[in-house]
């Protein structure tokens, strides 16, 4: 192996992350190469030195930490009844809309879809295309703040072919907004994956940012769903839409796409697609030089290679 | 063990959840300690960590070790206290703690000199001023032992972007440390 290839994989042998078999090419290297030995040893110089930096852990009252604790959970307990005001306020919207749909409709959509055979959601589908106002608000209601997963997902398919009309948009950008306030105690839970159907909002999401006023917003929510669930499903859909745009034939789709993944810094290797594209090409060289630290210029070739030597 | 913890609590055993903030109290504070770089910010943080824990320790699917979960909560507690002020004023707010505590602001450990007291000051400063993500994953690394799967489900995000920021981490340090480190 050369010193270049040897050098890539140094960090990772230093830290243990390297399969047996390329462990020891690096090894059997590093003992025929002063150059890249002294590498490694710069490496370890580094790490002793950050190691060496104590906690402070002197300030901490350990002896009292777990009395604390437990006074906090205990009082987090009493709190639960007040955060459960404004869920119950939701939950009686949710209800409410739910009422007006059914008396608007005959019967919940989204529950008749759930039961419904293949026509009859065809015929449920069509019913959803031409719903009023209070109709798609009750569907947007469903779609972000119903505690079944299931019934957000459908509440998403049959939203899906309206969401390129601006009023389905607000509602959807303003029901969030509303829904995250009134979270704000538990935002943080969203992002460890107590949220289900993260992936069916990914399309809703991208339909938004298609639309330059409303792109900060679709940005946001792509955002949080991106760093969602440990499970990563929410983070999987994104990137697999992405792929699809960046591969499409519409320079527009190709544009959003690549402002998409270079704002949540995904998709690496198809941003140097965009390297021969004069509108992006600086934006793409920058982006790429500052995630990996490596500077080809705009040279596709080698920002290849090198992502293929990577993998 | 912190999986039989977990089991146990969630089947209804409280105390289960006692021994499981005993076994990482220490370390979940350290690990808040490099992040926020305030010793009372650090203490809070973490017991805002286990409060939220313990609420919803009963959903856990165990997809992670109890471990890496709590790091992510702890993290994304900490992303959001950050996203509430600006990040820049975080910054600022690190920094300024650093310059308010005098060297040595507590006596060099045994056989350390001035020198060692200012160089540990040096580093704790150039970790601080590192991009966040960068200092995460150099955090989670070097102190809490974790290897880069377990960081990458810590942080929300590939084995790939762990690998390429710790080594920026890395570059930036040594070039900082230069000196000091020669």
């Amino acid at each position: 192996m050369k010193c270049d290839e040897i050098r890539e994989s140094i960090a990772e042998y230093h830290d243990r992350e390297l399969d047996a078999e390329r462990a020891e090419r690096v090894r059997a290297h590093l003992a025929g190469c002063p150059a890249c030995a002294g590498e490694l040893r710069d490496l370890e110089g580094l790490e002793t030195a950050l190691r060496a930096v104590p906690v402070r852990a002197d300030d901490v009252r350990w002896d009292g930490y777990v009395a604390r604790l437990r006074d906090r959970i205990t009082a987090s307990r009493a709190s639960a009844w007040k955060a459960f005001i404004p869920l119950a306020a939701a939950a009686l919207l949710v209800w409410g809309f739910t009422r007006v749909f059914t008396v608007e409709n005959g019967g919940s959509l989204v529950d008749r879809y759930a039961v419904a055979d293949a026509s009859g959601r065809e015929r449920i589908e069509r019913e959803a295309a031409r719903l009023g106002q209070d109709g798609v608000t009750a569907l947007v209601t469903v779609l972000i703040a119903d505690p079944v997963p299931a019934r957000q997902r459908i509440a998403a398919r049959l939203l899906g072919s309206r969401m390129n009309e601006d009023p389905v948009r607000r509602l959807l950008v303003e029901r969030s907004r509303e829904v995250a306030r009134q979270d704000a105690a538990e935002v943080v839970l969203v992002d460890i994956g107590f949220e289900p159907g993260d992936d069916e909002l990914v399309a809703p999401a991208l339909e938004m940012a298609r639309s330059e006023r409303l792109f900060p917003d679709a940005l946001r929510i792509l955002k949080r769903l991106d760093r969602g669930t440990l499970n990563r499903s929410g983070h999987g859909e994104i990137v697999r839409r992405l792929r699809e745009l960046l591969a499409s034939d519409l320079p527009r789709e190709r544009e959003v796409g690549f402002r998409i993944a270079r704002e949540l810094e995904i998709l690496l290797e198809d941003i140097v697609e965009f390297l021969d594209v004069p509108a992006l090409a600086p934006q793409a060289r920058e982006f790429l030089r500052r995630r990996t630290g490596r500077d080809f210029g705009t040279d596709k070739a080698a920002w290849r290679a090198w992502f293929a030597r990577k993998s | 063990m912190d999986a039989e913890l977990v089991v146990r609590f969630q089947k209804g055993e409280e105390t289960a959840f006692e021994d499981l903030v005993h076994h990482h109290m220490r370390d979940a504070y350290g690990f808040c300690l490099r992040l926020t770089g305030d010793p009372s910010g650090a203490e809070e943080l973490s017991q805002d960590g286990f409060v939220l824990a313990y609420r919803h320790l009963k959903e856990f699917r165990g997809e992670s070790s109890f471990r890496t979960w709590l790091y992510r909560i702890l993290l994304n507690l900490y992303r959001d206290r950050i996203r509430r002020r600006s990040r820049e004023e975080a910054r600022i707010d690190v920094l300024k703690r650093g310059d308010e505590r005098p060297h040595p602001a507590r006596p060099a450990a045994p056989g350390a000199g001035q020198e060692a007291v200012e160089l540990e000051e040096i580093i704790r400063r150039r970790v601080a001023e590192l991009p966040d993500r960068q200092r995460e994953v150099l955090v989670l690394h070097v102190y809490q032992g974790l290897d880069y799967r377990a960081i990458a489900e810590a942080i929300g995000c590939s084995y790939d972007d762990v690998k390429v920021n710790l080594s920026l981490a890395r570059r930036r340090l040594r070039e900082e440390l230069k000196e000091h480190l020669s």
